[in-house]
């Protein structure tokens, strides 16, 4: 038994003891436990926060970007990683929110805190939209590969159906859909305050909500991901039959973990077009819809911190690929894949965390 | 009080009948042992019981209740649960997960961590809580799963073929269990191939055969019937 392994069987025991939000972060479905993760999560929080000071507004403004994707890949990481359900649909998810925050925002402005209820409305959407495929979908029984063509189709006929929205015709209120082209014109995140509202583009300020929100989020799900509720999504993963029969409504367990994983990737969605001004059909079509599988299959869906991290990495190493072509960046996307199923079909965080718990174990064998 | 009734159950598979006019009854406390050749459609009725199946046409009863257009997870609230032949666990989660996961389906987050203990240690699996599932021997897979039912508190326990690749030793202690857990006031209804065990634990036989109760009666009356011993325990006329 690794030491990882063995951390999480006792944080297991620890965490039956009482239900405090400390022993539910600390919990044995996610890998990074005890004073040392803890410290140097609190040097990464250290370091984001310092970033800013060193780098210039472009960089910020690109790891801000970077942000953005990170909700989507956690959500697909609860779907898929600790629920089983492998998912194509993150990107209909996210198209639907940027969309309906361009709707909202075109015709409402951004005065009021307009922007907000943007956000709230397009996550929503995305949310009721993820209930009605989810129902579908689970209580059809539909699932394992079939649940992933599903999914897929879903978000190749969204995808399809935006791209022949061009002219005048396609519009909601003063919000044209725009075809292929996409749609601009939305406000960025805009925040009432006191002096002023205070219009949130791509800089510091941004990057700042930004790593704020990815930290809430990235801490609330490992609370639902060790809770109650978590060990039944862990247990469906890990045999749904014997779940069932130890008398959960497993659909119901696994709708919900669909819906909250598809608003994660609707809140992705409002961000980035409200980070960009942008939403377009691309951001949804075929190359689209497997990047987010790539990110979380590369870092480790089955793991939180591995999906969080994995992500960032592979988002910068696929912009710096771009450099040399976009369309070689996605061959080697695919490759990266490929060999990580292949070799390290946990991914290669956790694949990483078993390396170093065997070095260390032999080397208190040797001692 | 009747705990388990089936009333003119009937199931088939594209023409092909698996349970037929199956009138099923046992008592709240007894220990039932279900046998018959390969084939005889005991699998089948426990997936009927289950609600894995719906029956082509029938009724279930438990405890009094119709229970057939329930679901499965809906049957486990009402207080049956099963061990699967083939140990359905959480390979990759530990034994004390495994345990914590069955426990929570019924009770509080304050009187788990008791509860956890209490039934590793009537698997005599207090001293593996922190291994995983996976890496357990079969015997103690099949402890683990047993422990895992138990936990949900039923009033009827489903046990298909309950010591199927266990040791002599492990096999006798699961005897003991079942024994232990049917004092504690358990009904257990099992599948068993081996006569020997089913002799240790059962208080009264169900024949299967085609599909259709072919005997019922005590461990005795079954081994004393001929037409039993021709289509399931192996003895020809000449014998």
């Amino acid at each position: 038994m690794s030491i990882s392994q063995r951390q999480g069987a006792e944080a297991a025991r620890s965490d039956s003891r009482g239900s405090s939000w400390v022993r539910l972060v600390n919990g044995p479905q996610t890998l990074g436990r005890g004073p040392l993760f803890w410290v140097g999560f609190a040097v990464a929080i250290g370091a984001a926060v310092a970033y800013p000071a060193f780098v210039d507004g472009w960089s910020v403004g690109n790891t801000a970007y970077f942000f953005c994707w990170v909700f989507m890949a956690l959500g697909l990481s609860l779907i898929w990683g600790y629920t089983g359900s492998l998912s194509f649909g993150q990107t209909a998810f996210f198209g639907l929110a940027g969309y309906t925050y361009g709707v909202v925002t075109i015709n409402f402005g951004a005065a009021y805190g307009m922007t907000i209820v943007g956000l709230l409305v397009g996550v929503g959407m995305s949310c009721m939209a993820a209930a009605l495929l989810g129902y579908l979908l689970y209580y059809g029984r539909i699932s394992g590969v079939f649940l992933g063509i599903v999914t897929l189709s879903t978000t190749l006929v969204f995808a399809t159906f935006m791209a022949q929205t061009a002219g005048p015709k396609w519009a909601i209120g003063d919000a044209r859909l725009g075809g292929d082209n996409g749609m601009t014109g939305m406000p960025p995140l805009t925040v009432p305050w006191f002096g002023g509202d205070i219009a949130l583009y791509s800089g510091v300020p941004l990057y700042y909500l930004l790593l704020a929100m990815v930290v809430l989020c990235y801490l609330c799900l490992r609370i639902l991901v060790n809770s109650r509720f978590g060990n039944v999504l862990v247990a469906i993963r890990e045999n749904p039959h014997r779940a069932e029969m130890l008398g959960y409504d497993i659909r119901r367990y696994q709708l919900i973990a669909f819906v909250i994983g598809s608003g994660l990737a609707g809140l992705s969605g409002v961000l980035y077009t409200a980070w960009g001004q942008y939403i377009s059909p691309s951001n949804m079509n075929l190359a689209a819809a497997a990047l987010p599988i790539i990110w979380v299959a590369v870092g480790g869906r089955k793991d939180l911190t591995a999906t969080l991290v994995g992500t960032l990495v592979v988002l910068g190493v696929f912009q710096n690929l771009t450099i040399f072509g976009s369309y070689y960046a996605f061959v080697i996307m695919g490759l990266l894949l490929v060999i990580v199923v292949v070799f390290l079909p946990k991914g290669l965080i956790p694949g990483l965390v078993q390396l170093v718990s065997r070095i260390r174990r032999r080397k208190g064998d040797m001692s | 009080m009747t705990i388990l009734r089936t009333e003119a159950l009937y199931k088939h598979f594209d023409g092909v009948q698996v349970a037929q006019n199956v009138n099923f009854s046992m008592e709240a406390g007894e220990i039932r042992c279900l046998i018959g050749p390969n084939g005889a459609g005991k699998s089948t009725f426990f997936k009927l019981v289950l609600g894995e199946h719906q029956p082509s046409a029938g009724n279930i009863f438990f405890s009094g209740r119709d229970i057939t257009q329930l679901r499965s997870f809906e049957r486990v609230k009402q207080g049956i649960a099963v061990k699967f032949q083939v140990p359905g666990i959480f390979s990759d989660l530990s034994v004390w997960q495994n345990m914590q996961i069955a426990v929570q389906s019924h009770l509080h987050h304050r009187s788990m961590k008791g509860a956890i203990s209490k039934a590793l240690a009537f698997v005599r699996l207090s001293d593996k809580a922190d291994e995983l599932a996976g890496t357990l021997s079969h015997g103690e897979q099949q402890w683990l799963e047993i422990g895992m039912a138990v936990s949900t508190e039923p009033s009827l326990l489903l046990l298909d073929e309950p010591t199927a690749g266990m040791t002599p030793e492990e096999t006798e202690r699961t005897g003991e269990m079942i024994q232990e857990l049917n004092r504690q006031g358990m009904s257990i209804l099992a599948v068993e191939h081996d006569m020997e065990f089913v002799r240790q634990i059962a208080q009264k036989v169900t024949v299967l055969n085609f599909g259709e109760i072919f005997a019922e009666g005590t461990i005795n009356e079954i081994e004393a019937n001929e037409e039993v011993a021709r289509i399931y325990l192996g003895t020809s006329d000449d014998d």
